[in-house]
């Protein structure tokens, strides 16, 4: 039988009682991650016989302890190539590891490797993404971000779980920054035992990122669940225009560190400074990316900073509001993952994933079920409900 | 001239005298090699996200306190952005939205007036890194060690309405900056830096004329030269009917050409996309926090001169000079601890030290002096170890090349000779050797003794006790 296709905590219980080896699991997973994504050979090999040894000697770490579990690629691992899909980041290895991946070696993880994905893990909807590697059964577990649902939605489309995390409650330190007041790092796996395993080991304050802090666990407030239809009936319009505007925004200004000058890509000849930062951008990005940050600069002009910028944070603020007064009646809202119904094009993966925008934008966790069709499910709840929300998702059985 | 009025307002930057930088725990040492003082978060790399350090807030509410500002319960943070290669994130992290500090007023003494300068409002930022350029490789190097070096900028209300103000504004900036440890507010290092914003108007108009704003000054008499420059410039604008060629533009003042250049017009301005950054928290500052940076906040100037007039019963005038400078402060309360002569220890600082930094050209804040030697030699003379003339001579050594009292003083044989049987075989060949100045002064001519005195400090190289050398001859002459 394929062993990667197991519960990762099925595959530790199985390392722990010695029923399989460490590198044994992680050659296999090795063998198949090959083709697409980027193994940490020697960081991973030697991972795999300190986490052998302590077993032998009977301790237990965690109950992901001796797994091999991949990492999108935008999440910095020290000295392993991570560009975030981007060319204007090519051959750039951080002198620093991600907070989350620490955490995650701490517990005995062995990080096997990092999982393309489309530029700056924008979108979601590469023909390769994490998610595949998961359902693929490269890997039994991976760690993605999620920032305006990519995560959660490649999850849905592969028929696996994703729990986007209270925002805050997990560091961002080591996370190539998309869109820093959204960014998540949301486990993707085969059961939502793994993902909430992986969150478990993964959540709490961190020195390194100040907006994380030490969330108590909360309960759901009983009651019926409400529906997305339950917001107002503008909701949905302001929804797309806010996140649009926030995320290419923020994006604009996270992302103009990439100039060229001090590592990524930079081209071999220009003229003067402002042909260098104009020909490392123009072929360093790619198209979707650089109109998405030409837009934000634009909202953020003098001449439209109220226009645009002020009033979508106004109403993120309105949306939380709105968001939050029905989870304090009903405990859940229940909604699709993605909009099916809408057409593609350009900005088409905006109005697709706008469901994910509720989430996203009031920085609350939400849990993804396994679906049959393309739309998908998701329950959000309120601040700190994360344990309780994947509770209630295992109550429905994990699926729709 | 009389029939113009001034209108000044000032941008004053100070670089806090914090260990670690604003967002990260590089150092913020000045001599450090190109790059030294460099972290993945200062260089800009993505996946680093900024810290506060809160000694820097703590900074930015003392600042508030000494120019009675209202201290902000919440301040937010943000990002200024434009792309040059010495700002490693291509955006400036500052206080645009919600400043640190408002409301503020700093009041100032000008021929024998007191007049009120308003601040409206001290914000926290993050410095730039430096380019330099390499002529020989046709290259440009970039140095991030003072990327994200903590800054505060408190800008005043135009207030101002003659360079007199400015200076005393500023040199009571730098005096208070300094006693409550928040900045060195040295100028020609850039610790403090001044930007000038001028108008000229007639007298009587209400409107405010064109505005310019100058930089790089880099001394008080820099800002004094530069304001009575660009004043006289926008003077003869209005007066020969050229006021369209008068712009609102930024410029830089060369101090050796005595001269201000335009830099860049306001059109020309860049749109910086100020916008909050949503990975730093607002500074939430509390009531509490406040009291508490009250409660340890160190003596202010005024503080200082009432208690070294009460406690010590310092004169006014010794109170005044001495508290006009926090490094003059340091000095005489360390060696007041130590020898517990307060006049005493004034007198050395004020007659001796100051008339030192004076001929040396050195502000009394950046007299480089190891207070401890001070009181030592103070130490010497009042033990009558060595006179005041020899200490004085050595103060200057200590004072110009930081020697040691003690050796400097053995190893120039300026100890006293004060072993009075060595001393008394010297003033008994003295008065053998001088048989009519002996004579004299027992005939009654008393000033005959200051010349045997002089003969045996002659003799003795100056080592002698005065007051001893005195005795002995007294003795001697009048047996």
């Amino acid at each position: 039988m394929d062993l990667l296709k197991l519960e990762a905590k099925e595959l530790s219980r199985r390392l722990i009682s010695r029923e399989l080896g460490v590198s044994e699991l992680l050659e296999s997973c090795i063998s198949k991650l090959e083709p697409g994504a980027r193994v940490f050979y020697d960081a991973a090999r030697a991972q795999a016989k300190e986490v052998q040894s302590l077993i032998d000697s009977g301790t237990v770490l965690s109950p992901l302890m001796g797994v091999p579990v991949g990492i999108s690629q935008n999440i910095c691992v020290k000295g392993e190539l991570c560009d975030a899909g981007s060319d204007i980041l090519s051959g750039f290895r951080p002198p620093f590891t991600a907070t989350a991946v620490e955490r995650m070696k701490a517990a005995g993880i062995i990080i096997a490797g990092s999982l393309p994905g489309d530029e700056f893990f924008m979108e979601g909807v590469d023909e390769q993404t994490p998610a595949a590697f998961v359902a693929r059964g490269d890997v039994p577990l991976a760690l993605v971000t999620d920032t305006g649902g990519s995560a959660r939605m490649s999850a849905c489309w592969e028929k696996l779980y994703c729990v986007r995390p209270t925002y805050g409650t997990v560091s961002r330190h080591g996370i190539i920054a998309y869109v820093s007041s959204m960014d998540a790092l949301s486990p993707t796996g085969r059961s939502l035992g793994d993902c909430e395993a992986l969150l478990n080991i993964i959540k709490g304050r961190d020195p390194l990122d100040g907006t994380t802090f030490d969330c108590p666990e909360t309960a759901l407030i009983p009651g019926e669940p409400a529906d997305f239809a339950q917001l107002s009936p503008d909701f949905a319009k302001y929804l797309t225009s806010a996140y649009v505007v926030l995320a290419y925004a923020e994006a604009s200004g996270n992302m103009a560190r990439f100039d060229g000058i001090k590592y990524g890509y930079r081209p071999e000849e220009y003229d003067g400074l402002f042909d260098l930062y104009n020909k490392a951008r123009t072929r360093g990005l790619q198209f979707r990316t650089r109109l998405r940050l030409g837009l934000g600069a634009l909202f953020l002009t003098e001449e439209n900073y109220s226009r645009y910028y002020d009033k979508a944070l106004r109403v993120r603020g309105m949306i939380r509001n709105k968001v939050n007064s029905l989870l304090s009646e009903h405990g859940v809202l229940t909604m699709p993952v993605s909009d099916t119904s809408l057409a593609t094009g350009m900005l088409g993966i905006e109005q697709r994933s706008r469901y994910c925008f509720v989430a996203s934008l009031a920085g609350l966790p939400s849990v993804t079920l396994q679906s049959s069709d393309m739309a998908g499910r998701q329950l959000v709840g309120a601040a700190g409900t994360d344990t309780a929300l994947i509770s209630a998702a295992r109550g429905t059985g994990g699926a729709v | 001239m009389t029939d113009y009025e001034v209108v000044i307002g000032l941008e004053v930057h100070v670089e806090l005298a914090t260990k670690s930088k604003l967002f990260c725990s590089c150092g913020t040492n000045f001599d450090a090699e190109p790059n030294d003082n460099v972290c993945p978060g200062c260089a800009g790399m993505p996946g680093t996200l900024p810290v506060l350090n809160r000694k820097v807030a703590e900074l930015a509410i003392l600042a508030g306190i000494v120019t009675n500002c209202q201290i902000n319960e919440f301040s937010t943070f943000d990002k200024k952005n434009y792309f040059y290669p010495d700002l490693s994130c291509s955006y400036q992290i500052t206080q645009f939205f919600a400043p640190v500090c408002t409301q503020g007023k700093v009041e100032i003494e000008v021929d024998g007036e007191i007049r009120t300068i308003g601040i409206k409002q001290i914000h926290i930022e993050e410095d730039a890194g430096k380019l330099k350029h390499d002529a020989y490789n046709s290259s440009t190097l970039v140095d991030f060690n003072r990327c994200s070096i903590p800054l505060l900028e408190i800008v005043s209300l135009p207030d101002f309405r003659e360079a007199a103000e400015v200076v005393k504004y500023l040199e009571k900036l730098q005096s208070y900056l300094r006693f409550v440890g928040v900045s060195d507010c040295k100028m020609q290092e850039g610790s403090m830096r001044c930007d000038v914003n001028l108008s000229v108007r007639k007298r009587g108009e209400t409107r405010l004329g064109t505005r310019t704003e100058m930089k790089n000054m880099n001394s008080l008499k820099a800002i004094t030269r530069a304001i009575a420059y660009e004043t006289q410039r926008h003077i003869d604008h209005i007066e020969n009917g050229t006021q369209d060629k008068l712009i609102q533009e930024t410029r830089r003042w060369d101090d050796a050409a005595g001269k201000s250049y335009a830099m860049r017009a306001k059109e020309n301005a860049q749109d910086y996309r100020y916008f909050p950054n949503p990975d730093l928290s607002p500074l939430h500052i509390s009531k509490e926090w406040i009291e508490s940076v009250k409660q340890s906040m160190p003596e202010l100037p005024g503080a200082k001169l009432s208690r070294y007039m009460q406690e010590y019963g310092l004169p006014e005038y010794d109170s005044k000079l001495i508290t006009s400078s926090k490094k003059l402060c340091d000095i005489f309360e360390y060696c007041v601890t130590k020898c517990h002569k307060p006049k005493e220890v004034s007198n050395w600082i004020i007659g001796d030290l100051m008339s030192l930094a004076n001929t040396a050209g050195l502000a009394y804040d950046d007299i480089e002096l190891d207070a401890e030697r001070l009181s030592r030699l103070i130490t010497l003379v009042s033990e009558r170890g060595i006179t005041r003339n020899t200490a004085k001579k050595v103060l200057s050594e200590v004072f110009e090349n930081a020697a040691d009292p003690d050796e400097y003083i053995a190893a120039h044989g300026l100890g006293m000779v004060s072993d009075s049987g060595e001393l008394e075989s010297i003033v008994k060949s003295v008065v053998e050797n001088n048989p009519g100045s002996a004579s004299d002064y027992r005939a009654g001519k008393t000033q005959a003794l200051g010349f045997l005195v002089g003969r045996v400090m002659r003799e003795t190289k100056g080592k002698a006790d005065p007051a001893l050398v005195n005795e002995l001859l007294l003795g001697l002459l009048n047996q």
